[in-house]
């Protein structure tokens, strides 16, 4: 069984075969069935869709922050900091979200999966970019938060105590990345955060840049994507 | 009233050439997935996009070369996703298709056939597919967004990784029964 024509003669038997071995169940072609349940790419969907309204509500409610303590420039600037980091991680949101209500599954085979490909790779990057940058400026979020709850935390910023925090956060970072490493793979911790290790890791992020390779060497193209 | 008179006709005619076609939806995930549950799993996922696809489905072409472009995509990337559950998408009882154990049912031959087809990456996977099932150069190039060209190409190289595959089976094989007859 050595050539491909033998394996097709093989595979026409199994397919007659198969008309009066494999019964479909009638109950899930039900329209009523199907549009009630929701794909994995849906739930996805929905998942970004209530993240980008969650962050759409605080950057209002941090441009509103920062137009009641323009006289304080300590709060402003850290209101603005973790505005433009809230508008950043909107803004990536939203072009996931475009790029996911693009896709058309039934468009070709090697498009489609670049487009996926590409959703993950834009996934992973945001992932990674927020854990990072929230290292550094997970500071003024404190002070805007702390002010919240009505204690003013902008007194304690010396610039040493700002340094001292930076480096702390970028500690915290280094161990964050390390253990990542270490236990992405473990099949005792939880899914989700087994992902999140995974994304942190830069495992997903390499991986999708795999398959894009994968796919334009199949493609006999040089693209790069 | 026309809506609705709509509706039920679409989704009759959706029932009908599902059905007819139902043999795709089995060979992709037994070509994509080795775990029944995973089987089950994908199966769900392919007839939910199948559905959703549906209203851009071009009543001129031909119905199992746009099933199996939505088919194949769900199964690619989903063999790509990272392996989180997913189970029972539409329902927790009943299988989407319902089909004897194929370990007692399928010749060993065609056993054969499915574990040396998943050796091979999944855009190959596919390719051999759409080949198994007769479809002209013309149509795989569509279907997989390559060249004409391209597909007989990558034909013979999967003819060769297949050949490969299949010598060092044999070589297994015959090293295997050399050592139990010592």
């Amino acid at each position: 069984m050595t050539d491909l024509d033998e394996l097709k003669t093989l595979w026409e038997q199994h397919d007659r075969a198969l008309q009066s071995l494999v019964a479909i169940n009638h109950r899930l072609l039900d329209a009523s069935v199907l549009t009630r349940a929701r794909s994995a790419m849906q739930r996805l969907v929905a998942f970004l869709a209530i993240e980008a309204i969650v962050l759409g509500a605080v950057i209002l409610a941090l441009g509103t922050f920062v137009a009641a303590h323009v006289d304080a420039p300590r709060l402003a600037v850290s209101g603005a900091i973790t505005g433009v980091y809230s508008i950043a991680a909107f803004a990536a949101l939203i072009a996931q979200l475009v790029l996911i209500r693009r896709i058309d599954y039934s468009g070709p085979v090697t498009a489609i999966q670049v487009e996926l490909e590409r959703v993950r790779v834009l996934r992973s990057r945001w992932i990674q970019a927020l854990v990072v940058a929230g290292t550094v400026i997970w500071l003024p979020i404190t002070i805007v938060l702390l002010l919240a709850l009505g204690i003013d935390a902008s007194s304690v910023l010396e610039p040493a105590f700002v340094a001292a925090n930076v480096a702390f956060g970028v500690a915290v970072l280094g161990l964050v990345l390390w253990l990542s490493r270490r236990f992405a793979d473990s099949r005792q911790a939880a899914p989700a955060l087994r992902r999140l290790m995974r994304e942190l890791a830069g495992y997903n992020l390499s991986a999708a840049s795999g398959a894009l390779r994968s796919i334009a060497e199949f493609r006999g193209d040089d693209s790069g994507y | 009233m026309a809506h609705s008179t709509n509706a039920a006709t679409a989704q009759q005619r959706f029932q009908t050439l599902v059905e007819t076609h139902r043999g795709i939806i089995y060979k992709i995930c037994h070509a994509y997935c080795r775990q029944p549950d995973d089987r089950e799993d994908l199966a769900q996922e392919i007839l939910l996009q199948l559905w959703r696809s549906f209203p851009s489905y071009d009543r001129e072409a031909r119905f199992s070369t746009w099933m199996y472009r939505v088919a194949l995509n769900v199964a690619i990337s989903t063999h790509r996703r990272e392996t989180t559950r997913t189970r029972h998408v539409l329902s927790d009882e009943a299988r989407v298709l319902e089909a004897p154990d194929p370990t007692e049912t399928e010749p060993e031959s065609v056993r054969l056939l499915y574990d040396r087809i998943a050796r091979l990456d999944p855009l190959k996977r596919a390719l051999i597919l759409l080949y198994l099932e007769g479809q002209s150069y013309r149509e795989i190039a569509g279907v997989l967004g390559i060249t004409e060209t391209n597909v007989g190409t990558q034909l013979a190289r999967a003819r060769h990784l297949l050949r490969d595959d299949s010598s060092a089976t044999a070589a297994a094989t015959t090293h295997n029964i050399s050592g139990n007859t010592r």
